[in-house]
């Protein structure tokens, strides 16, 4: 077992001799004027506890992937160190940082049965036959694939397919599990059934779990701490909770939750707020936390905007209205599923569900110096 | 991976010392002879200019052989085109009958040239041959199918075309496999003819395919020696002498290194500029999907 | 009229057989003929007498066995070669990133276009200088490696997904162990392509052998069956043709119950 800590890291791409991945965004501000070199890391910095479950979420290209095949060693380090445990790993071969890997495709050796595949890492490290059959069945049971061993990976399911994967990285017995978006080629429910296995699985192992997703329910759902990504940066790292309730931009405030944060330009809400937070641009809130009332009802919420409904989307246990206002449109999450298109309804708003973003589209925390007076 | 750097080159090495030796220095080593004069035995090789080549291109049995070469390799390649594809489409069909002709077509393909060459000498034979005898039925006078100098290359093409035939139509008709059952659906919905069907739709489709095989057809003919030595042995009185075989009589037997380095330096001029005109030509015309 | 046109279709279908396998019946009706019995007009498809000697004289009138021998060393001999040296290649062209990557490629696809009856004449040369002219080597260098099979094994080696590796590799499986246990077994029907490619070309040929040879110790099966068109007593067409059965049937033989697998392997590479 082993935590891994990252020290400085960047991965920079050199045209001429390895090829950028395609999914690898690139950002134009990083590529330097006279080389051709495309940077897709930048100066990173991170410590992964060891025993956690640590998810690396963020959009595609955000270079969450390129991160962790790093730690695998299946990328080249530009710059700064990897640690794994108190080993640096830069110049190890991948076979050598005793780490188990699962793939988005599950990477079976197609050619080889489900044995075959369980048992390569450890033929790979001579371990003696009896042993290996030993070790074999145990893991066979564990995930359930007694009755498939002698099967070839193209006769299997998905779901089967990807146990044979754990299997195949548990077999290993490695310090470190590292799964790059393993989920995302199953089905919904499957998926959700597979989730869960895998928190169980984390919890009976205790060994450190690395997870890249794009996305965010799976990283709300699984992690310990969530390391938010973007253009190569770490944006946000934190629990799941505080992800979520305190976020430090615009950019974690809208990538976490659907329907995603509504933000908007301060408007005539500046004027609300104390005169050294004038630098304040952008405020948002949560849909749950918007609240729909009729024209003509009374009532007394700390804001309450004027508001039309432009569409309703039925989703069983809430609805999501999509609503226009002198703000924009926003999308509000309600139980509610009585008003229907273009009626007139009012947007209402406590203050402490309000977030304040400036220029930069950074956080600010205006919440508590808001001038009571002068609400209406 | 930076640390394996070393492992593609060993991996690449025997690979690339074979085509070292064997083809990129001899190609080499042929110019650097086609300006000496050389005759196997002698230690001297003096340099002698251009003297190949004029001599060659002074040699009218020279001028004769690459006609030759010409005509053979354009009356194969038109021929195969010409019958391959309506064959192909024929073929394209289920069936046991359907499956046997295509096995038939295909046979002679995995047969050695020198079977087939001895095979067809045989029935082409003047005095007792299958041929001969045959169109005497029809009131023919025996024909000097590899005897007469007016005949003799149509022979040779003949059995080239019987040979290598089937091997073009079934990729043919693997290309036409490959072609989206959608498309000729949509057209049956369109209500188009089968003949706007095959000039629209199957023809297109297939140009890659057919630029594949005539330019493979094209370089195999140029290459022709085996049929003709076996066959003819050049003749008669050199109407089947084609480049490949100029150059084994002209090193072989009549031990001029120099002028048979030359016109190997033209073969190869050609080949090259086969290449180039065929894919400057057809290159555009090509429907890629 | 669709049975008529049936019908026609039939009798289209069994002409189109027969044009292209009757030459092997009329091989084979020959090579059991009297010398009398080939000459005679008009000419029998079944012949009166089958005379199986004509195969023993057919394979007594030259060093079959010796030109057996040496077909099966040459060809088997290029087979192996061809295995070791094209698989690795085509591996490392496929999935490697090296300086002077572009300048070895270069060099595969010239070879890929220079035809072997171009550079005979130099080939000679150098092997006579080597002093392995009319020896198995001479048959088998040339050819120890092949940049069609690179080719070919190159663009299958390409479509492996790249995870598949990723998961060798923190497998602690090294590179070799990548091409064999798994890059391998996932390319077998180019394999085989290749292979069969090679096993037809190698068998059949015949012009090598021929420039490159000059007695009959190296000579190979083709070189020796086509000597016998040139007998001083003139053509004994019936042993000729023995000899020819000798050569083909073992082929045809093969190709008929192989028929679909040995089709679907030439016609592979036509089609991308």
């Amino acid at each position: 077992m082993a935590g891994i800590k990252i020290k400085n890291v960047s991965k920079t791409y050199q045209n001429t001799n390895e090829r950028v991945p395609k999914r690898i965004h690139i950002f134009k501000k990083k590529i330097k004027e006279n080389t051709r070199n495309v940077q897709v890391i930048d100066k990173i910095n991170l410590d992964i506890k060891d025993g956690s479950f640590t998810v690396l979420v963020g959009p595609s290209g955000c270079g969450k992937s390129t991160m962790l095949r790093m730690i695998a060693g299946l990328e080249d380090i530009t710059e700064g160190e990897v640690w794994v445990g108190d080993k640096l790993v830069n110049h190890m071969s991948p076979g050598d940082r005793n780490i188990s890997m699962v793939f988005q495709n599950y990477a079976l050796y197609p050619t080889m049965t489900v044995r075959q595949n369980i048992e390569f890492s450890l033929e790979n490290i001579k371990v003696p036959k009896v042993e290996r059959d030993r070790m074999v069945k145990d893991v066979a049971e564990t995930v359930g694939l007694m009755e498939y061993l002698d099967t070839k990976p193209g006769k299997l399911s998905g779901g089967q397919r990807q146990r044979v994967a754990l299997a195949r990285a548990i077999v290993k017995r490695p310090d470190v599990y590292i799964f790059d978006e393993p989920l995302s080629n199953l089905d919904a429910k499957l998926r959700a059934e597979m989730r869960t296995e895998l928190i169980q699985m984390h919890e009976k192992l205790k060994t450190t779990f690395i997870y890249v997703t794009h996305d965010q329910v799976e990283a709300m759902s699984m992690a310990d701490e969530i390391v938010l990504m973007n253009r190569g940066e770490i944006m946000q790292i934190g629990s799941p909770v505080d992800i979520y309730n305190d976020p430090k931009n615009i950019f974690v405030a809208q990538f976490m939750g659907t329907p995603s944060m509504n933000v908007m330009p301060i408007g005539e809400l500046i004027n609300r707020l104390e005169p050294h937070f004038q630098h304040v641009s952008y405020f948002g809130f949560r849909p749950e936390k918007g609240i729909l009332l009729g024209r003509s009802i009374l009532h007394s919420y700390e804001i309450e905007i004027a508001s039309k409904i432009l569409t309703r989307e039925i989703l069983g246990a809430e609805t999501i209205y999509k609503i226009e206002n002198k703000y924009g449109v926003q999308n509000i999450k309600t139980t509610e599923t009585h008003y229907s298109l273009g009626e007139e309804v009012n947007l209402c708003l406590s203050l402490d569900s309000l977030y304040y973003f400036d220029h930069d589209e950074q956080r600010v925390y205006a919440d508590k110096t808001v001038l009571e007076a002068g609400i209406s | 991976m930076r640390k394996h750097q070393i492992t593609p080159y060993i991996f690449i090495a025997p690979a690339i010392l074979v085509f070292s030796v064997f083809y990129i220095y001899p190609l080499m080593y042929m110019g650097y002879l086609s300006f000496h004069s050389w005759n196997f035995i002698s230690v001297e090789k003096p340099f002698v200019g251009l003297d190949n080549y004029i001599r060659i291109f002074s040699d009218p049995i020279f001028y004769e052989t690459v006609w030759n070469t010409l005509k053979y390799a354009f009356f194969t390649v038109a021929l195969i085109v010409i019958i391959a594809i309506p064959l192909a489409i024929w073929l394209n069909q289920k069936g046991r009958i359907f499956t046997a002709a295509q096995g038939a077509v295909f046979s002679p393909h995995i047969i050695s040239l020198v079977s087939v060459s001895m095979i067809w000498m045989w029935i082409m034979d003047v005095d007792y041959g299958l041929l001969n005898w045959i169109v005497s039925l029809f009131g023919v006078k025996s024909v000097g199918w590899l005897t007469n100098p007016n005949v003799a290359m149509y022979s040779l093409i003949f059995v080239s075309v019987w040979k290598s035939l089937g091997y073009y139509t079934l990729i043919i008709i693997a290309a036409l496999q490959s072609i989206p059952k959608d498309l000729y659906e949509a057209a049956a919905i369109d209500k188009a003819s089968k003949w706007r069907v095959f000039s629209k739709i199957t023809f297109p489709m297939l140009t890659p395919t057919i630029f594949f095989i005539s330019i493979i057809a094209l370089i195999n003919s140029i290459q022709v020696f085996e049929t003709i030595d076996i066959m003819t042995g050049g003749g008669p009185i050199n109407s089947t002498t084609t480049l490949v075989y100029y150059i084994y009589e002209e090193g072989f037997n009549n031990f001029h290194l120099g002028t048979a380095s030359a016109a190997g330096m033209v073969l190869l001029f050609i080949l090259m500029l086969l290449t180039i005109l065929y894919f400057k030509v057809l290159s555009n015309r090509v429907h890629y999907q | 009229m669709s049975n008529l046109k049936k019908i026609l279709t039939r009798i289209g279908l069994v002409a189109v057989i027969i044009f292209f396998a009757f030459p092997f019946v009329w091989l084979v009706s020959s090579s059991v003929k009297t010398v009398a019995e080939t000459l005679s007009i008009p000419p029998t498809l079944v012949p009166e007498n089958f005379q199986w000697n004509n195969f023993v004289s057919a394979w007594n009138s030259g060093p079959f066995l010796q030109f057996l021998i040496n077909s099966i060393l040459v060809t088997f001999g290029v087979l192996v070669l061809q295995v070791i040296t094209v698989v690795p290649a085509a591996y490392a062209f496929a999935r490697y990133e090296f300086t002077g990557k572009k300048i070895l490629w270069a060099i595969t696809l010239i070879t890929l276009m220079i035809p072997l009856q171009l550079i005979f004449l130099p080939v000679f040369l150098q092997l006579s200088s080597w002093g392995i002219l009319d020896s198995l080597w001479g048959l088998i260098l040339p050819f120890a490696s092949g940049a069609f099979g690179i080719f070919m094994l190159r663009q299958t080696f390409m479509q492996v997904p790249n995870e598949i590796l990723d998961a060798a590799r923190l497998d602690k499986a090294s590179e070799l162990k990548i091409v064999w246990k798994i890059m391998m077994p996932l390319s077998k029907p180019t394999i085989i392509t290749m292979l069969l490619f090679t096993f037809i070309s190698r068998w059949n040929d015949y012009f090598w052998p021929l420039v490159m040879t000059t007695t009959e110790n190296a000579r190979t099966l083709p070189v020796g069956v086509a000597m016998l068109r040139t007998s001083e007593t003139g053509v004994d067409w019936n042993i000729v043709m023995a000899a020819n059965v000798i050569l083909v049937i073992p082929i045809l033989i093969v190709y008929f119950f192989a028929q679909k697998r040995i089709i679907q392997a030439f016609t592979y590479t036509g089609v991308k």
